[in-house]
């Protein structure tokens, strides 16, 4: 196995027990995540709640497997880089544009801080863009 | 063939069981806790600005400020500045 189709399955591998890992610890904690989402700044909405509590873990479950089992690995990887997008861009946004910043209690590395959180996604947003551009897109 | 699939196969597994060991099942979403005189209390659910330090919540009538916790275990507090968010009564 040449160098470049190594270091491809290491990130999607990576990437895949993230968005894995993710989704299900959403899942295991039942309504949890959606109160967060309830008391989330800019997102403080019944709808968007009911919905993002069950269609984000979903989504990232899928984008999980798809990176880890599914032969169409590439759906995985263009999914991560969607969600990673919107997750930093709504970091950003919280961080240096929002008026007061919550508890990182709930989200899913709560040892994290806010900012914590940032580079995180930050890493595997460029993760994802390294793997996308492996794979020549 | 067999390492192609079994090393993600092994990382699910894996994941699925870090994910189902590390979730917090115990931590209650309508509600905080505080330890005061040697009992967990209830109280509502206080918004706590994130923080270096612990949340706190001054408690009436006492007047003290006691550590937010999410839930009746002492490694749930709440982050926060450190300074009270608040009053609750008891």
């Amino acid at each position: 196995m040449g160098i470049r189709r190594f270091i491809i399955k290491i990130l999607q591998v990576i990437l895949g027990i993230i968005f894995l890992y993710a989704g299900l610890k959403k899942v295991w904690e039942g309504d949890l995540f959606y109160h967060t989402l309830l008391s989330t700044p800019y997102l403080e909405s019944q709808v968007f709640a009911e919905w993002g509590s069950i269609g984000i873990p979903v989504v990232e479950i899928l984008t999980g497997l798809f990176l880890l089992l599914f032969t169409r690995r590439m759906i995985g990887v263009l999914f991560s880089f969607g969600l990673m997008l919107l997750y930093t861009a709504y970091l950003v946004i919280l961080l240096f544009f929002g008026d007061g910043i919550p508890c990182t209690c709930r989200t899913v590395l709560p040892f994290l801080g806010w900012y914590g959180h940032l580079y995180f996604t930050l890493s595997c947003l460029v993760l994802t863009l390294l793997l996308l551009r492996l794979r020549k897109i | 063939m067999k390492s192609k699939f079994l090393i993600p196969l092994l990382a699910v597994i894996f994941t699925t069981a870090m994910s189902f060991t590390t979730a917090r099942t115990a931590v209650d979403p309508d509600n905080d806790y505080i330890f005061r005189n040697g009992n967990w209390h209830m109280i509502p659910e206080v918004s706590c600005v994130s923080g270096a330090s612990d949340c706190q919540v001054t408690v009436n009538p006492d007047g003290l400020d006691y550590t937010v916790y999410d839930s009746q275990s002492f490694g749930d507090a709440k982050p926060g500045t450190g300074e009270s968010e608040g009053e609750v009564e008891l």
